[in-house]
């Protein structure tokens, strides 16, 4: 079984995003893919709503195959209406957060301390780039800080903070946070080293498909060293579990 | 059909320990994979000093395999020809690659004139190494970024050498377009084709499918992942021979 935890409907090509998202998951057997929306780097409201409605209409399209995330800007005063909105209307699963705050910034407590009422896990976009790194763009400091701040949340730092040389350190005693691997990086020792440092109940499975390909990540569970009970713990038992909300 | 991963290494990287480092590793992970021959290049070969003492040490640990031994030269050292030389006459090289980006010379530095006459004089084919880590993955050393202007120049600069492009990103592959379909002596390795969906698809619908190479960047780069870019790709069977082996026995055996 495989459930991938991290994918994107692009608002531009959002047919062509459905269209690639749809044709892996029956190319791999993909039992279930989580998905958030995203456009510009700094959403208004406006913006945050469209890109909820779309994820919400695939769902809608895709029950049981698509679940989706709660897309929101901490620095919107109805970051917490938008999230029950889509929360309790939509059903979604999570929260994401991409680089609209940094991810400890104070404004984002609300919007923690309402997802810990749900119950519901928090994907946070999390990538150190050498160049042209983004102004709001969360570490795994970041992570750490709010982390620490909220213990008993349900973090997710994506991308394995695309450096995890330099990014998983932070976040090692922080037992509410789970990685995943998704994106472009695809060291050839990356998910070892995580498997090292975290342990395999803490390492998620996510492409970050379509805008990046699902080979990508999907080669690199096949080839690292793992058992098969870790193996399948990556690929599904561990998001099975974070996402359960009883 | 004889699969060929054109694009390995042997040796270590110095910004990071690689836990798969060792010739059984590659030929573990090939083998698996049903990868029967590869062109192997020396990590070391890179920072030394004196990257001959890497060579040697190459070619000690492929002596007896079936790996093709590309000998990294760095053209702005004095001795980089009689590099070459020695290499074909002592390690029986089956090309040669440089590192514009680590090296920090121009692609059109008088250096590259001198490597042109060498490569000539010995058929030998040339790596130009476009990425060897993705940039944003730098730490300590910023290698220089290899121009699009620089690329196209290289068959005036190179006239008559097969030259394989490795490391470039799909759609940079793309963007050069014009220049791997036109020129017969270029090509393009795809070890860094991870983007997007699809990315093997849509390089091939503006790329010849003799001018791509599969290539892996191991143990750098997860081999996996790479060798599915081609293997599920929704193409012709006959294309991912294509790419997957006799693409890569023309480049390296075909003498100029």
């Amino acid at each position: 079984m495989i459930i991938d935890m991290h994918a994107h409907l692009w608002e531009s090509e959002a047919g062509k995003c459905k269209s690639d998202i749809l044709g892996v998951c029956h190319q791999f057997n993909v039992s279930r893919v989580m998905v958030s929306s995203l456009g510009g780097y700094y959403p208004d409201e406006d913006e945050i709503d469209r890109m909820n409605r779309l994820t919400y209409e695939f769902m809608k399209e895709q029950p049981g195959l698509v679940e989706g995330y709660s897309y929101l800007n901490p620095r919107h005063r109805s970051a917490v209406d938008r999230l029950r909105h889509c929360i309790e209307d939509y059903e979604m699963c999570g929260v994401k957060l991409w680089v609209a705050t940094f991810c400890d910034d104070l404004l984002v407590n609300p919007v923690m301390e309402q997802a810990i009422k749900y119950n519901i896990p928090v994907l946070i976009h999390a990538f150190h780039k050498a160049v042209d790194q983004l102004e709001f763009e969360s570490l795994g400091q970041n992570v750490a800080n709010i982390a620490g701040r909220y213990p008993e949340a349900k973090i997710i730092m994506a991308h394995l903070g695309a450096n995890c040389l330099r990014e998983l350190r932070p976040i090692i005693n922080c037992l509410n946070v789970s990685v995943d691997f998704s994106g472009s990086i695809s060291r050839c020792d990356d998910v070892l080293y995580a498997k090292k440092l975290l342990g395999a109940d803490r390492i998620l499975f996510g492409s970050d498909m379509p805008g990046l390909s699902f080979l990508v990540s999907y080669g690199q569970i096949l080839e690292a060293d793992l058992t098969g009970e870790e193996r399948d713990k990556i690929l599904y038992k561990n998001t099975l579990k974070l996402f359960e909300r009883s | 059909m004889q699969r060929t991963d054109i694009n390995c290494f042997l040796g270590n990287w110095p910004f990071r320990k690689l836990y798969h480092s060792s010739l059984k590793n590659l030929q573990d992970v090939h083998a698996k994979n049903g990868i029967t021959c590869g062109a192997v290049s020396s990590l070391n070969s890179i920072f030394y000093n004196d990257p001959m003492e890497a060579e040697e040490e190459l070619y000690e640990s492929l002596r007896g395999s079936p790996y093709k031994h590309i000998l990294t030269v760095n053209p702005a050292l004095p001795a980089a020809a009689q590099n070459i030389a020695e290499g074909v006459e002592k390690y029986h090289i089956s090309g040669v690659r440089i590192y514009p980006g680590y090296h920090a010379f121009c692609l059109d530095d008088p250096c590259m004139k001198e490597l042109h006459t060498v490569l000539a004089q010995f058929r030998l084919p040339l790596y130009v190494t476009v990425r060897v880590e993705d940039e944003r993955l730098n730490y300590m050393i910023t290698p220089r970024k290899i121009s699009d202007g620089e690329v196209r120049a290289l068959p005036d600069i190179m006239p008559d050498t097969r030259i394989l492009l490795t490391g470039l990103m799909t759609h940079e592959a793309i963007q050069l377009k014009e220049l791997l379909n036109g020129d017969p002596d270029i090509y393009a390795e795809t070890s860094y084709f991870k983007a997007p969906t699809g990315c093997m698809e849509a390089a091939l619908e503006s790329i010849r499918e003799d001018k791509l190479i599969f290539g892996s960047a191991y143990p750098l780069l997860c081999f996996k992942s790479a060798l599915l870019q081609v293997e599920a790709a929704k193409i012709a069977e006959d294309v991912k021979d294509r790419i997957l082996a006799s693409n890569a026995r023309n480049f390296l055996s075909r003498q100029c």
